[in-house]
């Protein structure tokens, strides 16, 4: 054999020998048990899978052994759907697959947030997250930015696994985003389309909240960004569609709900006074104009017809309860009472005990008969029964945390005996 | 070309002894796997598909690679098989974590009443769930969390918190001088404090539900205290204060709330972070009495006239400015209306201003009521004129919602007498 042709079979061998001796090294890489972490998966990731669809994948199966044992790299990809596939290969259970893809997600997202917050670099512990402010353009825009990144990752999710893993263990929580619970009563094929006009709607709302600083024309224009939004709604959703949305998303229903607390309306109920509201919006609108007085009288003047339509509906007893449970005194004290654990009622009782004992405190000051000594000793007599009164129903430790907040119309019902102030009465009690 | 030849055999002998070395190593490692496992997985398959040969990965045995061969109902096996095959650190940290999470999860769920529809009607589900949790499920979370973190703790090391930290996007404070000098022994004593006294205070924002009057105030502050008498305990007062400085609920309001839009300096977070320490243990709370106050007074304006020699007239006005309300509020006008920073303080100083010539006119005897009442008119009228030229028409509107000093240097006529 020729020197030349023994050269060439050597060479030949040496390729194939490093081959085979790189396939090993690069298996063998590093010894187990070894805690050393190879190059991040998020650092890689934000390098290589910005477009998981469009990044070289690197297939399980190849043809060039007959078997190899298995090692990490052999499932590892940098294409997150071909890294699915490769686990699933090896039977490592969809709940696996999940916790790796959602932490590794979440990393390489955690990456973009942080660089659009700003803090990327070293810690620095007296720097808040002023970049965020959304009262400024500078961290509205960001905060409008952080908000289309997470939905980017959402949908990255959801391509990948067919669900938002994060999503679903908040509704598991009971957590519902408030968009998808306003859309929960429609069909699943009208749900996506509907949240999208919210979705859309929302952005423009979000432009006229990010001042802070809402004035009768940010809330014409809310109004109005409101009624296009049901607008567009409308050529989605059935008229009986719109409405149950209308009950749930308004300004006005959620107005309602509010005021509405601890008055426990029935369903019936509630659709019956939004209906009625919702028919006067406009007028019932509150002016941030202080002088602006036209304004406040229609205000006035729609509130008290509309309360006379809400009185025949309800009837008069559920229409005392009604206004009770609007009023900041009965609000401040049935949270209170909740607080304290009070038996129920008691916030109502108490309530009743300021209507009976500041009636009683208006006949006796328009009492002409009476000389100012025995007006006062009448005053102080009232006042004295009342406390006695709202002690027995919210015991002692109520009735102390009551007077200091919400309870001050006791006080008002008599002057507080000479020679006592008011902080000596609060510290001997 | 015979010195090629010899070159290039011995460079053929050098690789086959590498390719035995990694060989018989690879055994080593893989022998490790097949002790701790029983022998499982499928039957091992070879070159099946169309005519051609297929990689199968194999175990130790030889058989087909599954998950079940890594896989182990005792969590340090699993994290040790899943080392074997070399499965990344972070990785095995990404897995042991949301399982373990998972796994603790799942003993809550139980006590945790069951999603209900959204009614419309209720208010307690205006915001996407009213309160589904009862005591016993707080007093299980309590405990399942601290067996949690002892148990990831024990599996994933220390630094565990780091890779949940990653996940979420958090600033690394480890990279923090101060809290790469302390022991990790010190470390562990401030957790296991913090932990302490923030699940009381935890349980004393739940028992308040909402309603927070000064007696849950007091019971707060009273934590605080018990909390920061603890950690003089493990840290010098040099190490306390710098440990306040970065956790403290002060540092964490001054940071996140107060200084909003200051932009402050180090140093300046520093400084003010003291003049508020000192006003803050100066303050007995219930203190009636004159001379008591009148301490409290001294002590607060010494702390404030270090702080101005500090910062500076100049920066001082401007951090006074940044924790104003009214002052805040009339920036905001002021920005989306386009003005300058500058119209926005003009207007703030005109309150004093106002005020000040306001109560010269009513403590002028010789004028009659009417003359009183139109003098302050007229100031009234300028004052508005004024801001409407500062903030324009739109500006000057928000502004005045709240302008109710202004509306107050004129007083109410006088209501007529009841009948």
């Amino acid at each position: 054999m020729k020197p030349q042709s023994i050269l060439i079979v050597t060479l030949i061998c040496n390729l194939s020998l490093a081959a085979v001796a790189f396939h090993y090294f690069r298996s063998n890489g590093s010894p187990a048990g070894n805690t050393a972490v190879s190059e991040s998966k998020a650092e890689k990731s934000s390098k290589l899978k910005t477009n998981p669809s469009s990044t070289p994948t690197r297939k399980l199966v190849v043809t060039n052994y007959n078997s190899d044992e298995f090692t990490w790299h052999n499932v590892e990809a940098q294409d997150y759907k071909d890294y699915i596939v490769n686990l699933r290969s090896v039977d490592c259970p969809e709940e696996t697959i999940r916790d790796i893809i959602v932490a590794d997600v979440n990393k390489l997202y955690a990456l973009r947030f942080r660089e659009l917050r700003g803090d990327e670099g070293e810690y620095k512990y007296w720097k808040g997250n002023g970049s965020m402010n959304w009262n400024t353009k500078e961290g509205y825009e960001r905060q409008k930015k952080m908000r289309e990144l997470e939905k980017e990752k959402s949908a990255l999710l959801v391509e990948l696994l067919g669900i938002d893993p994060d999503k679903e263990r908040q509704k598991e929580m009971g957590y519902l985003d408030y968009r998808d619970r306003n859309l929960s009563f429609l069909p699943e094929e009208k749900k996506q389309l509907a949240r999208d006009i919210q979705e859309k709607f929302e952005e423009r709302r979000q432009e006229l909240y990010r001042n802070g600083i809402l004035d009768d024309e940010d809330q014409k224009a809310l109004r109005k960004v409101y009624q296009e939004q049901m607008a567009e709604m409308a050529k989605v959703l059935t008229p009986q569609e719109l409405e149950e949305y209308d009950l749930r998303a308004s300004q006005v229903a959620s107005q309602l709900r509010h005021d509405l607390d601890g008055f426990e309306p029935t369903e019936n109920e509630f659709r019956e006074v939004f209906k009625l509201r919702k028919a006067r919006e406009e007028d019932l609108a509150y002016s941030y104009d202080p002088d602006d007085k036209e304004a406040q009288e229609r205000r006035k003047k729609a509130g008290e017809e509309v309360d006379l339509q809400i009185k025949a509906q309800l009837g008069d007893a559920r229409y005392a309860e009604y206004k009770r449970s609007q009023d900041y005194n009965y609000k401040e004290l049935a949270r209170l009472s909740e607080r304290l654990e009070l038996p129920k009622g008691t916030a109502v009782a108490v309530y009743d005990m300021k209507k009976v004992a500041e009636d009683e405190v208006k006949k006796v000051r328009e009492d002409k008969t009476l000389t100012s000594e025995q007006r006062a000793q009448a005053l102080q007599a009232i006042r004295t029964e009342t406390e006695k009164a709202v002690t027995e129903a919210m015991g002692a430790d109520g009735w102390k945390r009551y007077r200091s907040r919400g309870g001050y119309w006791i006080s008002n019902l008599a002057p507080t005996p000479s020679g006592t102030s008011r902080v000596q009465t609060v510290i001997t009690q | 070309m015979k010195k090629l030849i010899l070159i290039s055999v011995l460079l053929n002998l050098g690789l086959v002894g590498a390719i035995a070395y990694f060989s018989v190593a690879r055994k080593t490692q893989s022998a490790e796997v097949s002790a701790e496992n029983s022998s499982r997985g499928a039957k091992l398959e070879k070159g099946s598909r169309s005519g051609k040969k297929e990689i199968v990965m194999v175990n130790a045995k030889g058989e087909k690679f599954s998950w079940r061969d890594v896989e182990s109902e005792d969590y340090k096996k699993y994290i040790a098989n899943l080392r074997v095959i070399q499965c990344p650190e972070e990785t095995v940290r990404d897995i042991i974590i949301a399982d373990v999470n998972k796994f603790y999860a799942s003993r809550l769920k139980p006590l945790r009443k069951p999603v209900e529809d959204f009614k419309f009607w209720k208010n307690e589900n205006n915001w996407g769930g009213g309160r589904r949790e009862n005591d016993e499920y707080y007093k299980v979370q309590m405990e399942t969390e601290k067996e949690k973190r002892e148990l990831l703790k024990e599996l994933l090391g220390a630094d565990y918190e780091k890779e949940i930290a990653k996940q979420y996007g958090w600033s690394d404070q480890s990279q923090d001088p101060f809290n790469e000098k302390l022991p990790q022994e010190t470390k562990d004593k401030l957790s296991e404090i913090q932990r302490k006294f923030g699940e009381q205070q935890s349980e004393i924002y739940r028992k308040a539900k909402g309603y927070h009057d000064e007696y849950v105030q007091a019971d707060l502050k009273k934590i605080e205290k018990e909390r920061r008498a603890e950690m003089a305990k493990v840290l010098s007062p040099e190490d306390l204060f710098e440990w306040d400085l970065r956790n403290s609920q002060t540092a964490q309001n001054m940071k996140w709330n107060e200084l909003q839009g200051f932009d402050t300096s180090e140093e300046e977070f520093r400084a003010i972070f003291k003049a508020k320490l000192a006003a803050e243990d100066a303050r007995t709370d219930g203190a009636t009495d004159k001379a008591a106050r009148e301490e409290l007074m001294k002590t607060q304006k010494e702390s404030q006239d270090a702080l101005k020699a500090t910062l500076g007239e100049d920066r001082y006005k401007e951090y006074q400015l940044a924790q104003n309300w009214e002052y805040k509020e009339l920036a905001r006008i002021a920005e989306r209306q386009g003005v300058p920073k500058e119209s926005a303080i003009q207007v703030y100083e005109m309150k004093a201003d106002v005020e000040k010539a306001a109560r010269a006119i009513n403590a002028d005897k010789t004028l009659t009521p009417e003359v009183r009442k139109e003098k302050l008119l007229a100031i009234k009228q300028a004052t508005e004129q004024e801001v409407t030229s500062s903030l324009g028409e739109r500006g000057y509107k928000a502004w005045k919602r709240n302008a109710w000093w202004l509306r107050n240097i004129i007083p109410p006529e006088p209501s007529k007498p009841s009948q």
